[in-house]
């Protein structure tokens, strides 16, 4: 009785909440790019979750009066938020804050970029498990689109997609999406045919489990890992796609605050000397893709060791 | 020759990979060599073998689980009036679990990493007793506790990884035994575990038997937990079956050369007997490529005949078969065995 009790509180203890914490803090600690990573990723969210609240200007607001000023400081403090009259990042050559149009950037740039890794993530690993789990006819069709979608570079495609769906930001979404989906095909379809072979799936099946559960309950969540790598990269990937797609006119139009269209319109006043107007928004690209990169990184890192 | 499973004339075959001519036909190689031996209603069959002489192989043809390459070339699997190698998979997945339930080899593969342990006992009761998940759930808490797993409870909640290789073994049991299955494969059920675990297991899958009635196949190399557990036996040799028998029987008087090889390697504290010197194993190319008796290559009493044709399996004692041109030529030295 006593060693029962011994080894119950033993898997009380491994099992604890406490402890999983305590895990993730260790390995958030040892892995500093992955907590350059998530402060970056910190950031951003923040800001767009907070969004307007952050800003007093009206990010569509034109005043000619202050057109193409460089960027310049509170002089009341932040305690309050921006006050009247400053500008951080400069003011466009429409007298647009640049800040405040960052910031609304970020509440439509973000949000494509989890829609699309959603999209293709979702169809992508569905897709690869049917893939792999049946093989044959099924497997050959699938595996041929894919090298077929592969075939271009995944900006291309998202460009050629979204020039014959039209400009509006789901067609921008879908674009994107089908661009990235061979990628988690390939990958779940992969971790698929490891895991077929395994007992458990066997076992499942001898216990009355239909394909289905035994493909998408059994299987697929223990084939996930690579793809979550693989999305955190896509996230990234997304932002840069999206605004690319904007900054080349294709998507999402001017003068919707996007951070695309930022660099674009920017981009005419860095020859007079206004770099402010692109540089800022260009920066911000760069941030948010760098810290979706780091994060992703340490986490195949951690994750698949072996492939180091 | 009734039963609950009838195995006819099996033959499987597999690609050449690597194989030189000798056994090579279109390609392919024949591994398993027309099979047959039945399953008795309500007892422990044992099919004892040497690590690749088919013994997996066979039970994966049973349950339909053969992997891709393997291609049925004859033969029948009989169950319940079914022949199981022409059902379709929708018929199959009728008998899996229900009908023929398998206890797989690996311990741990054979439960899904990411599922409490509890939840997967449970779906077994929910799909084969058509119970909603609450009350499936309670019967699986409770047959996890009468797998002798203590505070079942609790342990119904761990991830496989939290459990020791012996209680994911009975974990497994348990789902197996959940779906009460008129037949019960149990694949070397101890492969990895400690012996006081085996023995233990071992004990399970009787109580098992005797509590549900149902017939077990039990696959493994140990001729020890055999008599100790079985009430008949099968000795299979590189995909052929040698002889099958009654336990007593079988240790008593063993006919098949093969057999009684096997039988004389069995360590006894009992005897300060040497151990016969194990002979070189031929290679496959060899061992694939007889005609007749796989084992000829290594039976000190083979005969030209035995390389060219196969013996039938025959009955000599009540319920006691085997296959070997001695016995049919009436040989005595065959009675020397052990």
């Amino acid at each position: 009785m006593a060693v029962e009790k011994t080894a119950a509180a033993w898997d009380v203890a491994r099992t604890t909440k406490e402890n999983a914490l305590r895990r993730l803090w260790r390995t958030i600690r040892e892995h500093r790019t992955l907590l350059a990573g998530l402060l970056i990723l910190a950031v951003v969210l923040f800001v767009v979750a907070a969004g307007p609240a952050l800003t007093p200007y009206d990010p569509l607001k034109t005043n000619p009066a202050i057109k193409l000023q460089p960027p310049s400081f509170p002089s009341a403090g932040l305690r309050t938020g921006l006050s009247e009259g400053a500008h951080p990042m400069g003011t466009d050559n429409f007298g647009r804050d640049i800040l405040s149009r960052v910031i609304h950037g970020a509440r439509l740039d973000l949000p494509i970029a989890f829609s699309v890794v959603a999209i293709a993530l979702g169809i992508g690993s569905m897709v690869g498990t049917l893939s792999g789990y049946y093989g044959g006819l099924v497997d050959d069709v699938v595996m041929r689109v894919t090298d077929v979608l592969f075939a271009f570079p995944s900006f291309i495609l998202a460009m050629a997609i979204t020039a014959m769906l039209g400009n509006t930001t789901s067609n921008v979404i879908i674009a994107i999406a089908i661009a990235y989906i061979p990628y988690f095909i390939r990958l779940s379809r992969g971790e698929i045919l490891k895991a077929r072979e395994l007992d458990y799936a066997d076992a499942a099946r001898c216990v009355g489990n239909p394909d289905w559960r035994i493909m998408y309950v059994h299987l697929l969540p223990n084939c996930l890992t690579p793809s979550l790598v693989q999305a955190t990269l896509c996230l990234g990937w997304a932002v840069l796609d999206a605004s690319g797609l904007a900054f080349l006119g294709l998507g999402i139009r001017p003068p919707t605050p996007e951070w695309g269209v930022l660099v674009s319109e920017g981009a005419q006043n860095i020859i007079s000397g206004h770099w402010w107007t692109s540089v800022f928004p260009g920066a911000v690209i760069v941030f948010t893709a760098l810290g979706f990169n780091l994060v992703s990184d340490s986490l195949r890192d951690i994750t698949a060791p072996e492939e180091r | 020759m009734s039963g609950l499973l009838r195995i006819e004339d099996l033959s499987v075959t597999f690609p050449s990979a690597g194989l030189r001519a000798g056994p090579v036909r279109d390609g392919r190689v024949t591994i398993l060599d027309q099979v047959s031996f039945k399953v008795g209603r309500n007892e422990i069959t044992g099919l004892v073998g040497e690590s690749g002489s088919g013994k997996t192989l066979t039970s994966l043809a049973v349950m339909g689980f053969l992997p891709p390459s393997a291609q049925v070339t004859g033969g029948h699997v009989w169950f319940q009036g079914m022949d199981l190698l022409r059902l379709d998979a929708s018929g199959l997945q009728r008998i899996r679990g229900r009908q023929i339930a398998m206890i797989f080899q690996s311990t741990r593969s054979a439960l899904n990493p990411l599922m409490r342990v509890g939840d997967q006992v449970a779906r077994a009761y929910q799909i084969q007793r058509g119970l909603n998940p609450a009350e499936a759930y309670q019967q699986a808490v409770e047959i996890l506790g009468r797998m002798d797993i203590p505070q079942a409870g609790r342990r119904a909640r761990a991830y496989p990884h939290q459990l020791s290789g012996g209680m994911c073994q009975r974990v497994l049991v348990a789902m197996m035994v959940a779906c009460e299955p008129a037949l019960l494969i149990a694949d070397e059920p101890t492969t990895g575990l400690d012996v006081t675990i085996q023995a233990q297991i071992f004990e399970l899958i009787k109580d098992v038997q005797e509590a549900t009635g149902a017939s077990i196949l039990l696959i493994t190399h140990d001729l020890g937990v055999v008599a100790e557990t079985c009430q008949r036996v099968v000795v299979m040799y590189a995909g052929q079956v040698m002889e099958t028998a009654p336990v007593e029987s079988l240790f008593a008087r063993p006919f098949h050369p093969y057999t009684q090889r096997l039988l004389q390697s069995v360590l006894r504290v009992d005897r300060a007997v040497e151990i016969p010197q194990v002979d070189m194993i031929p290679s496959d190319e060899v061992t694939y490529g007889v005609l007749g008796c796989r084992f000829a290559p290594r039976c000190s009493l083979v005969l030209p005949r035995c390389w060219e044709e196969r013996p039938l399996i025959r009955e000599w004692e009540p319920d006691h078969r085997a296959a070997c041109w001695r016995l049919e030529i009436g040989d005595q030295r065959l009675e020397i065995g052990d």
